[in-house]
This record gives C-alpha cells, sequence and structure tokens, in this order.
C-alpha cells in the first residue's frame, strides 16, 4: 500500500524534506490490508525516529486527501496525508 | 448552487483591493453595501523587529477550507457577492495578505458575514507565517488562542 505524505511549515523543515512516498509492506499491515491513521503514524516513527517527532506533538493536526481527519480513520492506496501545526493566515 | 471556489484567489504577487472591489460590485446594482477586511504585514510583532513575512499553504485544501467557509456564509446571510484573496510567498512590512469582501443589499449582512468568513479563515484555512525578524533570526507563527475564542461565538448553526 502506497501513501502519499506531505509535511508542512516547522514539520516540513524538522523532517528535511516537503513529501514522502511511504510504502508499508504486507508485514507492517499484518496481513489486514488495511492502515489506520494512527498506524501509519506508528509505522512512520519506527522508520524515522527523531526526524518524525512531531508526529506525537498534541497539537498536530492531520489530513486525509485534503479533509481533516477522524481519530481511526482508514488509509486506502494511493491516499494523501498530510500533517502541519496549527494554521496561522489572515 | 454557487461555484465558491471561483470567489477565491491565492497569489504570490500584490494583491489590488481597488480592482477586487470593481470586480465584485460589477453587473450587480442590487447591492447597497459593501464590507471588506484587509489584513497587512507588522513591522512589530511580540516585541520583536519584522523585516519580513513568509506565506506557506496547502495548495488545494486552502481552496476547499475557503470554499465551505464561503458556502456557510451564503448560507448563513443573505448576501450578492464575496471575494477572498490571500497572498502567498514572500512578504513585507505593509503588505496586503488577505482582501475580504462582502456585498449584500444591507450593512446587516455584510458587516457579519465578513467577520465570520475572517474567524473562520483564521482557525481552518491551511496558511502558516513565517517571520524574519531584524538580525536575520526567523520563527514560524502558531496560531493564538484568541483565535479559536473569536470563531467560538458563531453558534454551529443557525
Amino acid at each position: 500500500m502506497l501513501i502519499n505524505i506531505i509535511f508542512f511549515a516547522k514539520y516540513r523543515e524538522h523532517f528535511g524534506a516537503p513529501e514522502l512516498g511511504f510504502e508499508a509492506s504486507e508485514a507492517e499491515l499484518r496481513g489486514q490490508g488495511t492502515l489506520s491513521v494512527e498506524a501509519l503514524i506508528a509505522l512512520l516513527e519506527l522508520r524515522y525516529g527523531q526526524k518524525v517527532s512531531f508526529l506525537q506533538d498534541p497539537k498536530l493536526i492531520i489530513s486525509v486527501n485534503e479533509v481533516v481527519s477522524r481519530p481511526g480513520e482508514t488509509l486506502q492506496d494511493g491516499d494523501t496525508v498530510a500533517f502541519f501545526p496549527p494554521v496561522s493566515g489572515g | 448552487m454557487t461555484d465558491f471556489s471561483r470567489l477565491i484567489s491565492i497569489t504570490s504577487g500584490p494583491i489590488r483591493s481597488d480592482l477586487e472591489l470593481e470586480r465584485l460590485l460589477e453587473g450587480n446594482s442590487a447591492i447597497g453595501a459593501v464590507v471588506s477586511f484587509q489584513g497587512y504585514v507588522r513591522d512589530i510583532n511580540e516585541g520583536a523587529a519584522v523585516t519580513g513575512l513568509y506565506l506557506e499553504h496547502y495548495p488545494g485544501m486552502v481552496e476547499k477550507e475557503l470554499a465551505n467557509i464561503l458556502e456557510e456564509a451564503w448560507r448563513r446571510w443573505q448576501l450578492e457577492a464575496v471575494r477572498v484573496v490571500h497572498r502567498v510567498g514572500d512578504l513585507k512590512p505593509s503588505d496586503l495578505i488577505v482582501y475580504v469582501a462582502v456585498a449584500s443589499q444591507h450593512r446587516g449582512d455584510a458587516f457579519a458575514a465578513c467577520e465570520y468568513i475572517m474567524d473562520f479563515l483564521k482557525l481552518r484555512a491551511p496558511f502558516w507565517k513565517k517571520e524574519q525578524c531584524e538580525g536575520g533570526e526567523s520563527r514560524w507563527l502558531s496560531s493564538r488562542a484568541s483565535d479559536a475564542e473569536q470563531a467560538e461565538k458563531w453558534s454551529p448553526t443557525s
């Protein structure tokens, strides 16, 4: 399963790149074939460690396909998940 | 059904509020009131001298969020026309960051809708500001708690 990941603002700087194609293997999906947003975060933390420490930021906002995600939301192959801090436009 | 995304522009060039107002009024003589908000880059923030501002955004999601906000404003008030223009990229003090204009037949609708749109733009639209300060230091701005409080005064539906 391929998930497109985007980071914005201070998280983008912390990660060192604006985006990432994340391939979750069958083993990582544990044969279930589905991946929740929370499970994706756990996999990213396993693979990238300190580079993604902001995923524990209590203010972290997550969107799936440009819509703010719901807890427990399940991802589909090809989905785009963005991680960003609280917004500050206007 | 109005296509709300048509009423929104994200631009890396200067915003011409005079031209935006002309376009808003064009061909609609039912308009009796226009209320607009213009937000500028300040040269001082939290005690530090600001020399520049970088505005990052999430293309695609910004337009979706703003369209949702405009759709809700359109549903709540009797509006004739709406326009939202937001600058991105590198800005300098006194540059216009955002222009919101709302036209209605009577002033009450335009006043309320303009404030509503700004309150939710600040809360929901994925833009992020990074300030460059005197001496070369730069910092990402966090949202203010007062922004959330400001938006809470609008009941979920009416």
